[in-house]
């Protein structure tokens, strides 16, 4: 009986290699509309943590998005398997409004607004990705506690 | 007469060196990591495909009692208006359509609401019967979920019932659909199918029932589903407010960014499923879609004007909304 093993007579290491290779090929063959997205967000020039930050795109698909560290940064999610959002315009919206949850154990108490609305319900932010990922550093100015026409809407 | 194997000289025996056993190793550990993925995707296919007829069922039973009572089931009942009042959901009410008459019986569903019959004489039976699991409830895909009853964070505890007599009601990975607003007031009504006191025909669906969504999922590890028998709060926000037995079009589908409970963008609020890539809804005219991640989503936030009816609502929204004029075919 013969078998033809001239095929194993490659080092078996670069046969794993070859497999690697192909796995990883495999693996690795995101999507070209979704091109990855992270930055730095600070409020007069401090990080701001824990802003929900949103990328709704203006020509249609869902929005992606992060919440920023300790340290005011982000990047961008997609979906629960994707990090990104789609490649094109954005607009871009950043609040930390938390309404609490009440029956959480403890409860999670409410957190109030920072951010002025210009960046948020009347966003003018706005952001262009482009394929293979795109860097965005917003630099947020006059926090909500300072801003005279917000106190009198309280 | 040759001679045994073993009596031949170094180098001539034959059999596979330990190199080229480590390679047929190698080749068969690489198929079956190949296959294992294929064999785990057919897995998950026949658990969705079970999740959906469960879907299917619940569907058909809310058209059944489109036809005996003229209207679908209420979203949630509200008569009793104390805050932290247990009351029923379109669950319980669903019951006597979906071969369960004698558990509604036990409930004394018709007989008051649900915080009233645990504080009643005979509370014992319907102290059990909330705490039931019902298969037809539950979506087989959503592993690891605990025994069929509500997430710890969704216990009904704080409750006017609960206080008296303690329980935990039986889990519900489907939820109905509200519609567009995050209104948690009571039998404030909303734009969808199913909310406080609702009552709606299905010739109220002027967008058509095939293109009005009715039910979706919430799975348990990412969005602590919900409970089949009702809602602990008729006022109330939080995770045991109204949001265990309906959803609304704010949350995004799949939300995996934000803490589950986030009010009011988590999924505690919305839909989602284990299902990879989306989660099954069922529609007014009782067929069951599966819609992708990728649908567009765009709300129109704020409560105080016909934002439902705001062209700029994206696909997911329309559906979840019966008469916002924008009606969209289901992807």
């Amino acid at each position: 009986m013969k078998i033809p093993f001239a095929v194993l007579r490659t080092p078996p290491h670069r046969l794993a290699l070859v497999a690697a290779c192909c796995l990883v090929a495999i693996g690795c063959s995101g999507r070209s509309d979704i091109g990855r997205v992270d930055g730095v967000i600070t409020l007069d020039g401090v990080p701001l943590a824990g802003a929900h930050v949103t990328f709704q795109p203006t020509s249609g698909g869902p929005p992606s998005r992060a919440v920023t560290d300790a340290a005011g940064r982000y990047e961008l999610r997609y979906s629960r398997a994707l990090a990104g959002a789609r490649v094109g315009d954005h607009e871009v919206t950043i609040s930390t409004l938390d309404k609490g949850n009440p029956d959480a154990e403890p409860p999670r108490p409410p957190r109030p607004e920072r951010v002025p609305d210009r960046y948020n319900r009347r966003t003018t932010l706005t952001a262009s990705v482009a394929h293979g990922g795109s860097r965005f550093d917003f630099q947020l100015t006059g926090s909500t506690a300072r801003t005279p026409d917000d106190a009198v809407r309280r | 007469m040759a001679r045994p194997d073993h009596h031949r000289p170094l180098g001539q025996r034959r059999a596979f060196t330990l190199v080229e056993l480590l390679v047929v190793i190698a080749i068969i550990g690489t198929l079956v990591g190949m296959l294992l993925p294929a064999v785990q995707a057919a897995r998950e296919a026949a658990r969705r495909s079970q999740c959906g007829n469960n879907l299917k069922q619940l569907a058909l039973g809310a058209l059944n009692h489109e036809s005996a009572q003229r209207s679908l089931p209420s979203g949630w009942v509200y008569t009793d208006t104390r805050t932290n009042a247990e009351s029923w959901a379109w669950g319980a009410l669903l019951l006597p359509t979906i071969e369960q008459a004698p558990l509604h019986a036990q409930l004394g569903i018709s007989r008051g609401n649900l915080a009233a019959n645990l504080l009643s004489a005979q509370w014992q039976p319907v102290t059990t019967g909330v705490q039931t699991v019902i298969g037809t409830f539950l979506c087989p895909s959503d592993v690891g979920s605990g025994a069929g009853l509500v997430h710890n964070d969704r216990r009904f505890n704080g409750g006017i019932g609960f206080a008296a007599r303690p329980y935990t009601p039986g889990a519900s990975n489907y939820v109905g659909v509200a519609g567009h607003y995050v209104v948690t007031d009571a039998d404030r009504a909303n734009s969808g199918l199913l909310y406080g006191n609702s009552r709606v025909r299905l010739a109220q669906i002027s967008d058509g029932t095939s293109k009005t969504l009715l039910f979706g999922e919430r799975d348990t590890r990412n969005c602590r589903s919900g409970a089949w028998a009702g809602i602990r709060n008729p006022q109330g926000t939080g995770s045991r407010g109204i949001w265990t037995a309906v959803g609304h079009a704010r949350a995004k589908l799949n939300e995996s960014v934000l803490p589950w409970d986030n009010d009011p963008l988590g999924c505690g609020q919305g839909f989602s499923s284990l299902h990879p890539g989306g989660a099954l809804f069922a529609s007014a005219a009782g067929s069951v879609h599966f819609i992708t991640d990728d649908i567009e989503h765009r709300h129109v936030a704020g409560i105080t004007a016909q934002n439902h009816t705001d062209p700029r609502n994206g696909v997911y929204q329309r559906l979840l909304s019966r008469d916002d004029g924008l009606s969209v075919d289901i992807p």
